[in-house]
This record gives C-alpha cells, sequence and structure tokens, in this order.
C-alpha cells in the first residue's frame, strides 16, 4: 500500500499548484489523477480536420467527448452544461487562458451591496499571491490598469491585440468607456524555457506549442523531478476516514478495475468544483450519512457558473477575427461595479474574442444561425473574418439550490457514482445579462458594426465551476476555513474553486491558483500543528 | 486512452461506407451547399476524391448516423431526404450537416477560395500594436474599482 506526508486528488489547476509548493518543502507526496499527461503531439490545432475533432475528441464537455477518463454528469436540470478536461494539467488543458484577477469589491459584496457573503479575506491578502502565480504561470499584459489597485506589472509584455482589439479601442475611446489589453496566461517571449505564442487561435482545444500555461508545463515537471509521486489513471472513489474523524487516505481504482488504497496524514481535494462535492459526497458512510465534511449542509450547494453571454457584431471589412490567441484580446470592466439604478446589482466583465474558422461561420456555435442552400456562400462571407464577440461573463449570486448532488442511477466507466447538477439562471443574473447586451450592442455599433447577434444564454458555457465547498470562519455556513482547511475534518483540505465564497464576473483560475498557493504554504507553515491519523 | 486512440478504436470504419451513401451523400450536399459563381458545390469540393474519408477517418462516430441517414432516406430526392431527416431523425440530420460542412472547409480548395490561413503559426509582434496614446487616455480617465 502506498503511503504518504500528503494526498493530493486531482492534478489540475489547484492540485499543479500545491504539488509545487509541497515538494519545495520538502514534503513526500501522492497525487492520484483519474485522466493521463496530456501529448501535446497529439493536439489538434494544426491538422486541417481541426475544427471537427473541436466539436467531438476536443470539446469541452465531458459528455460530448465520452472518453473513459471522464466521469459523465446529468446536466438535464441544469440552464448550463459543465466543462473540464480530466488529466495532467486538469481543465488548463482546454482553458483559454484568460487570466482576470477578482476585484477588491468581489470580496466584500456583502458589506457593499448587501447581498451574498463577503469572503473571509479580502484582495489585499491575495494580491502577493496573484503575483507570484502571474510569475509561475507566464501571465502576458499590460501593467497600470486603471479597473484595479496598483501593484506589479504582469512578467511579461502584452500579446497583440490584433486588427479587432484596435477597432474596439478606438470605439471605447469614443465612447469614453473602459478597454485594456488583456491578462492572458499565454507567453508573448521566450519564458523559462517555454516557447511563445504563434497566434494558431486552437488554445481551447490543446496549445501545441506551450505557450498557454498550465500545470503538466509550469507545475508538473519541477515537482516530480523533486519526488512527488503522480499516478495517473487512478480514479478515487472515496476518502477513507479513521474512528477517531480523521482523513486516513483514500480508495481509487485503475483503468483495469483493479482497486487500492493509498494512506496519507492530510488529504487535499483539488479535483474542481464538481468532482470534490462528488468525492465527499459519495464517501457518506452511516457514521457520516451526508457525506465528508458536511456538518453545514453545503457540500454540493452554491454552485456558481458565470452564465455567459455572447454578442456579435458584422464588420463590411475583414477584421481578421479568426486569428490569434483565443482567451481574450481587450477587456472591458466599464459596467464590472454595481449601479442599483440599472435594476441588478453586481455587473460583467467583457472578453473580446475571436470568432473561428469556416466551420464555426457554417455552424456558429456562438451568435448567428445556420444558413443552407443558395443563401450558404453569403451567410459564410458575412461571418469569416468579419465579426467580433464581445463575451459576457456576468457575476453569479450564490443561491443553495443551484447545487451538485450524486446522481441516483448514473455511474462513471469504474461504476463509481456519477453527479448531477441542479442549476437555474437567477432573475439577478437574467437582468445583468440583458443590460450588458444592450451595452455590449451599443459598443459594437459605434464601432462600425452593421448587424449585431446576440446569444442572450449559451448554454455551453459551464467553463467556471465555483463554490460547492466553499470557505468561511463559521462551522455553521461553511465546509472550510479561509485556508481550505475542512471545519469537520482537521487533516482534509480543499483547494480547487469549490472553495470560493461568491463568483465575481471574471474567468476565476488566477484566483484558484493564488487561493491553492495560499493555503498550501499555510498548511506548509502550521505542519507542528497539524493533527494527523495515528 | 488519448482521443487519437478514441478515433482509432472505433469499430465502423470510414472503408464501411457504401458506395451508393457516398453518392446520395453528394446528392445532398450539393444542396445544402450549392456552387456559386466563386465557390464549387460540395459534391464536388468537399466529399470527392477521398475528402469524405478524410472527415470521417477524424470523426468516425458520425458514420453511424450518416449510414442510417442514407439507409432511411436514399430513395428520395435530396431535398425530400432532408425534409425527413429533419423531421424523424434529428441526429442523422445534424450528422449528415456537419459531415457535409465539415468536408466543404477542411477542403484546401475551398480554404484557398475563402483565403482562410487560420490555424498556421506566425511570429508574434509583441505589444507592437497598441496604440499607447489610447491607452493613457484610459489611464487618465482614473481608477474604475471600488475602495473595499
Ligand atoms: C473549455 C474551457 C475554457 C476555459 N477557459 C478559461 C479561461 O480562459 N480562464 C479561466 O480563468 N478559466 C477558464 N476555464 C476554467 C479553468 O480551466 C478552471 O477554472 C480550472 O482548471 C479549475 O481548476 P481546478 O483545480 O478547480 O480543477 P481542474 O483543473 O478541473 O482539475 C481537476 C482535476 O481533478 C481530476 N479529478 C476529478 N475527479 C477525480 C477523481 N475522482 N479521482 C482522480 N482525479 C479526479 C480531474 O481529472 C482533473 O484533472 C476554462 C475551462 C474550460 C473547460
Ligand atoms: S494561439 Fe497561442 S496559446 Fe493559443 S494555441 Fe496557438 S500558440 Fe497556443
Amino acid at each position: 500500500m502506498e503511503q504518504a506526508d500528503v494526498l493530493i486528488i486531482g492534478a489540475g489547476a489547484s492540485g499543479g499548484v500545491a504539488a509545487g509548493a509541497l515538494a519545495q518543502a520538502g514534503f513526500d507526496v501522492i497525487c492520484l489523477e483519474q485522466g493521463n499527461w496530456p501529448d501535446r503531439a497529439d493536439y489538434p490545432a494544426q491538422r486541417g480536420t481541426y475544427e471537427l475533432e473541436a466539436r467531438k475528441q476536443w470539446s469541452g464537455s465531458p459528455s460530448v467527448r465520452q472518453n473513459p477518463v471522464d466521469y459523465p454528469i446529468n446536466d438535464a436540470d441544469s440552464d448550463v452544461a459543465p466543462l473540464m478536461y480530466a488529466g495532467v494539467g486538469g481543465s488548463m488543458i482546454l482553458y483559454a487562458g484568460d487570466w482576470p484577477r477578482l476585484l477588491p469589491s468581489d470580496f466584500r459584496v456583502r458589506s457593499l451591496d448587501g447581498v451574498a457573503d463577503d469572503w473571509p479575506l479580502r484582495y489585499a491578502d491575495l494580491q502577493p499571491f496573484y503575483e507570484r502565480t502571474d510569475v509561475a504561470f507566464g501571465v502576458s499584459g499590460a501593467g497600470g490598469d486603471p479597473a484595479y489597485p496598483e501593484g506589479a506589472e504582469p512578467p511579461l509584455p502584452p500579446l497583440p491585440i490584433g486588427t479587432m482589439g484596435a477597432r474596439m479601442a478606438h470605439a471605447h475611446d469614443k465612447l469614453g468607456w473602459h478597454w485594456w489589453p488583456a491578462a492572458q496566461a499565454v507567453l508573448s517571449a521566450p519564458y523559462q524555457g517555454r516557447r511563445p505564442c504563434v497566434q494558431f487561435g486552437a488554445c481551447m482545444q490543446g496549445c501545441p506549442e506551450g505557450a498557454k500555461a498550465s500545470t503538466d508545463l509550469t507545475h508538473w515537471p519541477a515537482a516530480v523531478a523533486k519526488g512527488v509521486r503522480l499516478l495517473t489513471g487512478a480514479r478515487v472513489a472515496r476518502i477513507l476516514m479513521s474512528r477517531g474523524g480523521l482523513a486516513t487516505g483514500a480508495e481509487f481504482v485503475r483503468p483495469d478495475g483493479s482497486w487500492h488504497v493509498v494512506r496519507a496524514d492530510v488529504v487535499i481535494l483539488a479535483a474542481n468544483a464538481v468532482g470534490t462535492p462528488r468525492i465527499l459526497l459519495n464517501s457518506a458512510s452511516p457514521r457520516h450519512p451526508d457525506g465528508l465534511a458536511n456538518s453545514s449542509g453545503l457540500v454540493g450547494r452554491r454552485l456558481m457558473v458565470h452564465p455567459f453571454a455572447n454578442v456579435t457584431g458584422y464588420f463590411e471589412d475583414d477584421v481578421e477575427s479568426w486569428r490569434g490567441h483565443v482567451g481574450a484580446k481587450i477587456t472591458c470592466f466599464e459596467f464590472y461595479e454595481t449601479d442599483t439604478d440599472r435594476g441588478f446589482v453586481r455587473g460583467a466583465k467583457w472578453s473580446l474574442a475571436p470568432t473561428g474558422g469556416p466551420l464555426n461561420a457554417a455552424l456558429p456555435t456562438r451568435a448567428g444561425d445556420a444558413v443552407w442552400g443558395a443563401a450558404h456562400h453569403e451567410h459564410v462571407r458575412r461571418h469569416l473574418g468579419h465579426t467580433i464577440s464581445w463575451g459576457i461573463f456576468g457575476e453569479d449570486l450564490p443561491d443553495e439550490a443551484n447545487r451538485v448532488t450524486v446522481d441516483a442511477a448514473l455511474t462513471d466507466s469504474s461504476g463509481i457514482p456519477a453527479p448531477k447538477i441542479t442549476y437555474a439562471v437567477s432573475e439577478n443574473s437574467r437582468r445583468l445579462l440583458d443590460f450588458h447586451i444592450a451595452r455590449a450592442t451599443e459598443s459594437l455599433h459605434t464601432a462600425g458594426a452593421y448587424d449585431v447577434a446576440t446569444e442572450a444564454l449559451m448554454r455551453s458555457s459551464g467553463w467556471h465551476l465555483l463554490g460547492t465547498a466553499r470557505m468561511g470562519t463559521d462551522p455553521r455556513t461553511s465546509v472550510v476555513d479561509p485556508y481550505g482547511r475542512s471545519h469537520d475534518i482537521p487533516n482534509l483540505y480543499v483547494m480547487d474553486g469549490s472553495v470560493f465564497v461568491t463568483s465575481g464576473g471574471v474567468n476565476p483560475t488566477s484566483t484558484i491558483t493564488a487561493l491553492a498557493l495560499r493555503s498550501t504554504e499555510h498548511l506548509i507553515a502550521s505542519r507542528r500543528d497539524q493533527r494527523i491519523p495515528a | 486512452m488519448t482521443p487519437s486512440q478514441a478515433r482509432e478504436t472505433t469499430s465502423t470504419t470510414a472503408a464501411d461506407v457504401p458506395g451508393e451513401c457516398r453518392d446520395w451523400l453528394r446528392r445532398v450536399a450539393d444542396r445544402l451547399i450549392p456552387a456559386s459563381p466563386t465557390m464549387p458545390a460540395a459534391g464536388d469540393a468537399g466529399l470527392g476524391d477521398g475528402h469524405l474519408d478524410v472527415v470521417l477517418r477524424a470523426r468516425p462516430d458520425l458514420i453511424r448516423d450518416l449510414v442510417r441517414a442514407w439507409a432511411s432516406t436514399g430513395e428520395l430526392a435530396p431535398d425530400e431526404s432532408l425534409d425527413e431527416l429533419r423531421q424523424s431523425d434529428p441526429p442523422a440530420y445534424h450528422a449528415v450537416l456537419l459531415i457535409v460542412a465539415g468536408g466543404y472547409y477542411t477542403s484546401p480548395t475551398v480554404r484557398a477560395l475563402l483565403g482562410y490561413a487560420g490555424q498556421q503559426p506566425r511570429t508574434l509582434q509583441i505589444a507592437g500594436d497598441i496604440d499607447m496614446d489610447l491607452l493613457m487616455r484610459v489611464v487618465e480617465r482614473g481608477p474604475r474599482y471600488r475602495q473595499a
């Protein structure tokens, strides 16, 4: 039986950061990851059939991919379909690399706006960790953005904003609205042995250059070199417990169907905000009938996913909108903060993204319909290279009815009960998105768009999975403490996006990784006080 | 299993698609994407010359739907086939659309005609295209965040 100081479950964004810090501090670490090491040579970016593969094998949806290393998710009762990836690097293998931080107000929504809850930490507490993770992942961007407090510049200069970015920057200058070159976890120059972006525009199906940061490139190689044992093809079914109420390790299954147990003094869950509550709930026993770490009843509840709208402008001239990195060319925080006159609280951040290649134009996944017959060529001509999209990430306020549970019938390929998601877009979110769609339409018309198409809620947009094991100081109203430690089980930690108290209205991974670093360093610093099983 | 392996382990292969099915698909494809003064029809550009096999090798999961679409509506005229599929078998209908459009827009001839050069590496021009005057005006408008 394998034994370690620390067991990490999940080798994605947060798992990689935790492993890196623990290895550096000399801990004996084992990590169990259900997926495999990604093979960059297999990424489809340079194959002619790229856009076809992106709709199946390289989809962000485990339900579409149907790969045995994924687990299925019942999302029939959800307005938004969850997206993720299983493998070393986790969902970062497919993420777009858009790398904004939360804003100071995001940590204080109860105090400022009277809704949801304040975080048990502030922006200033996290800022030093943001700056360190920016360096570790290799973030490109421009310092001095007035949307944020002052701080260190990103380690690399910004990526090109392209014809479309320049067009929208001029429009926002005319409107007097905020815009800024987007911070991206994509290299604009060679960095720490990694090659810069070559603008394939295929980031969401794996970056063949290794220019887009993911922990399989930025954290795992060094962690493994320092002795971390990373077991791929190792799917955790449940966490094991001592009679004294401490975690003792986990039971896992290999692809050949063999079952194993690993023992550890400390267990860290880093399986994302769907995978982590699934494991905690699947670990129920007569002694823990509601699952582990669940005395608050909040495990799996308060799921937030950032309802997403897309507004696309059509331009007469060629704006080369299939070109370049996919995350964001520029961002806009003009309408991010609450203005109660608008009829809702909180706001959204906009990301200006390319609109894809010819198959995307023919079969649009964003705004627009497919057109067949005589009008087809004109339809594709209008779309391909001539469209610009604002992606609108709206703040999603926590609601206990939005949740991850264990499905009564569905299982993964190992027979382990699979998760079910129940999620409805709230009235506040709907109003928020409608307001932002109207403003984004104004922005595109100002830039010269002759037509605008809107996707008011994109179903396949569950990229950001948050909140299902929230942090807090009160064990009655939170699952983990401000450093990710379970209130109920003092040697069990959660380090992934589950710990978010509120969602903010920005892509979350810079915050997930900064929090994981902060929590892991706290665990390391308080190692002498750590209770461990006998 | 990597995605490539997943592609290869399906039991049905492009070689299993009968010639009659291919002929039917070309006729249907010409209705969906007909020729224009500047662009060829899909039956010629996207699905001829073995290109259908390129599509189906990349997406073997579509073969079953394709063969079913042909088997159930292949006797009908192309427009009627499409109507019937849309109403009676949406998965097969969408598979046919994806194969036709996928074949067309992965065809090098079509891409050249569109002037599409995506997914090609190009050297990055670092921050060369950002208008610093515009950016400074954003800064001059002052902080946007709420102190908290
Ligand atoms: C298509 C797409 C685009 C995105 N774009 C952006 C973006 O531009 N910017 C941004 O900030 N975020 C983006 N995201 C979100 C980002 O990827 C996630 O926020 C981030 O990866 C979450 O980190 P995590 O550590 O919580 O979980 P993950 O990175 O998802 O890692 C969890 C890991 O745990 C493993 N695991 C789960 N269950 C088990 C089990 N039972 N046993 C063993 N292993 C298990 C999984 O296989 C996975 O590898 C995107 C996501 C997707 C899918
Ligand atoms: S655009 Fe850049 S980051 Fe995206 S896949 Fe291409 S090289 Fe990688």
